[in-house]
């Protein structure tokens, strides 16, 4: 943990959480291929890139719990900056939209899929099948007070 | 016997044996019931005569096949439009009728000619819904978009080696 405020550079040695719906099945350890490549897809509202939480910020009970929906489950995965930024990706700390740890994966914008679909798919896959070190969870559910940050 | 196909084939499973035509994104009844009867159809479009074990196998891999895209249909995307509301969460968007509908008509296609069924399917978060399966390291996805629109997608190694918008008209 740090008593940062969060817009300090993210260390390649970091470790950054990615928050995904138990529902949605983008997690399955069943399968093959235990992480769906759409957990990085972006979508309409990943203006600035897919957000992910730095773990010395939060840890992924935290991250799980944050302004979590009443009723669902969530797992987070985990992800190292220095593997990501080998890819390509850039890693900025964003804490002015969402508070102290949140970040965002700045190439992986809706805009970019707009632009590149392959790309961001490629990159996407590369994620999910071979740059996810780490998946805790199931967390939740959650009750109302769980919103609160 | 060998006869070649005429039609540009576009494969859907890796590994299912079986094809879509990509221009019209009709599978080839005629072409897949021969293919699933008594051949198999191989990447080239060669058709080859099976043996009897290869037959039994077949009829159970077809049974195996219809049921889970049953599955699919009825414990997805018949549960997912009945209650949307089991997929709403805060920043992400649950497929939509139009993606559902499609990803329906898809799933009874693919049903009624026994293609190898997908090993995911997912709601893509941004209203539409993915329908993969891979075999070692190649995969194909069919991806349904929000307003309905289907691409198939085949991916190598991580690498986009093609995407084909389906029309299913």
């Amino acid at each position: 943990m740090t008593s940062g405020d969060g817009s300090e550079p993210i260390d390649k040695d970091e470790i950054v959480l990615r928050r995904i719906p138990a529902t949605f099945e983008w997690y399955n350890p069943g399968l093959g291929k235990p992480i769906a490549w759409v957990a990085f897809k972006p979508n309409e509202n990943d203006r600035s890139g897919i957000s992910v939480w730095r773990r010395k910020y939060r840890p992924p009970c935290e991250v799980a719990a944050r302004n979590a929906k009443p009723g669902r489950r969530y797992y987070v995965l985990g992800l190292r900056v220095a593997l990501l930024r080998a890819i390509g990706i850039t890693v900025e700390p964003s804490p002015l939209e969402g508070g102290p740890g949140h970040a965002n994966l700045v190439n992986l914008s809706s805009d970019a899929y707009r632009r590149d679909k392959d790309g961001i798919t490629q990159l996407a896959k590369i994620i999910a099948e071979r740059l996810t070190i780490c998946v805790d969870g199931p967390f939740g559910p959650f009750d109302i007070d769980a919103r609160q940050e | 016997m060998s006869t070649k196909s005429r039609k540009r084939m576009l494969p859907w499973f890796p590994g299912s044996g079986a094809f879509v035509d990509a221009d019209t994104a009709v599978a080839a009844p005629d072409t897949l019931a021969r293919v699933t009867e008594d051949q198999r159809l191989t990447n080239d479009g060669e058709v080859t005569v099976a043996s009897p074990d290869t037959l039994a196998r077949d009829t159970s891999e077809r049974e195996f096949a219809t049921e889970q895209w049953q599955e699919v249909i009825d414990r997805k995307l018949v549960d997912w439009g009945r209650n949307p509301q089991q997929l709403e969460y805060e920043e992400l968007i649950p497929p939509t009728r139009f993606a559902i509908q499609s990803a329906a008509a898809i799933a009874m296609l693919c049903r009624d000619h026994a293609l190898a069924p997908p090993m995911r399917v997912v709601p893509d978060g941004d209203g539409g819904i993915i329908l993969e399966r891979w075999k070692g390291s190649l995969s194909t996805s069919i991806e349904v978009a929000r307003d309905g629109t289907v691409e198939v997608v085949v991916v190598e190694d991580c690498r986009v080696v093609s995407r084909q918008v389906l029309s299913l008209e």
